[in-house]
């Protein structure tokens, strides 16, 4: 009877160390159903992240292109801007008789002839004669 | 002419031939052509008178040292 009780005891301990191969499988499946949720809870996230970043992105450049618009609408037409200049030395000669004129800058003198022309050429203009 | 940087001086004589009364001058004269107009300003530099005889008119402004015109201040009277 002991023989066989402790066959049986053996048999039991084997079916045992069988059983639990079996009941493995159970706490696998528990196991990849845990896992399984897991990674659905950490994708999850991660993928509310970047849309969070991406909508605030995305919606900060447009905010700060709204104020920069107008900004330069505001500047531009107060802003005037030289296109060109002339600058020009005019010599002039008013008043009576029939002066006798030259004019110049140091490298050229000029002598206009005796008679009227351009008042800023340095030429009398018309006077009245004695 | 054109205003030159370079130029010593700036002069005109005018003399009478026996009689009369005159009077010359030398003036800078600045065109600024800006986007929202043009600007003419004039800059006298000097001027002269005779009178009678043969007296001389002589207005002479020398452009030693101060040979940058004003074509800065005329920009800037212009406002642009």
């Amino acid at each position: 009877m002991i023989a066989l009780v402790a066959l049986f005891t053996a048999l039991t301990a084997i079916s045992n160390a069988v059983n639990p191969a079996k009941p493995a499988p159970a706490s696998h499946v528990a196991q990849s159903a845990a896992a399984k949720p897991t990674p659905k809870k950490t994708q999850a996230p991660k993928a509310a992240v970047p849309k969070h970043t991406t909508a605030p992105a995305k919606a900060a450049p447009a905010v700060t292109h709204a104020p920069a618009s107008p900004a330069p609408a505001a500047t531009t037409p107060a802003a005037p801007t030289m296109l060109s200049q002339t600058d020009i030395v005019a010599f002039t000669v008013s008043g009576s008789g029939l002066p006798s004129i030259q004019y110049g800058n140091g490298a050229t003198t000029n002598n206009p002839s005796d008679g009227s022309g351009p008042p800023a050429d340095g030429n009398y203009r018309p006077c009245t004669r004695p | 002419m054109t205003y030159d940087p370079n130029a010593l001086y700036y002069a005109v004589s005018a003399q009478l031939e026996g009689s009369g009364s005159i009077s010359d001058t030398v003036t800078e004269q600045v065109t600024t052509q800006c986007s929202n107009g043009t600007h003419a300003e004039s800059f006298p530099l000097a001027n002269g008178s005779a009178d009678g005889g043969y007296g001389i008119a002589q207005a002479e402004y020398s452009n030693l040292g101060s040979g940058t015109g004003n074509a800065a201040q005329a920009e800037q009277d212009a406002g642009c």
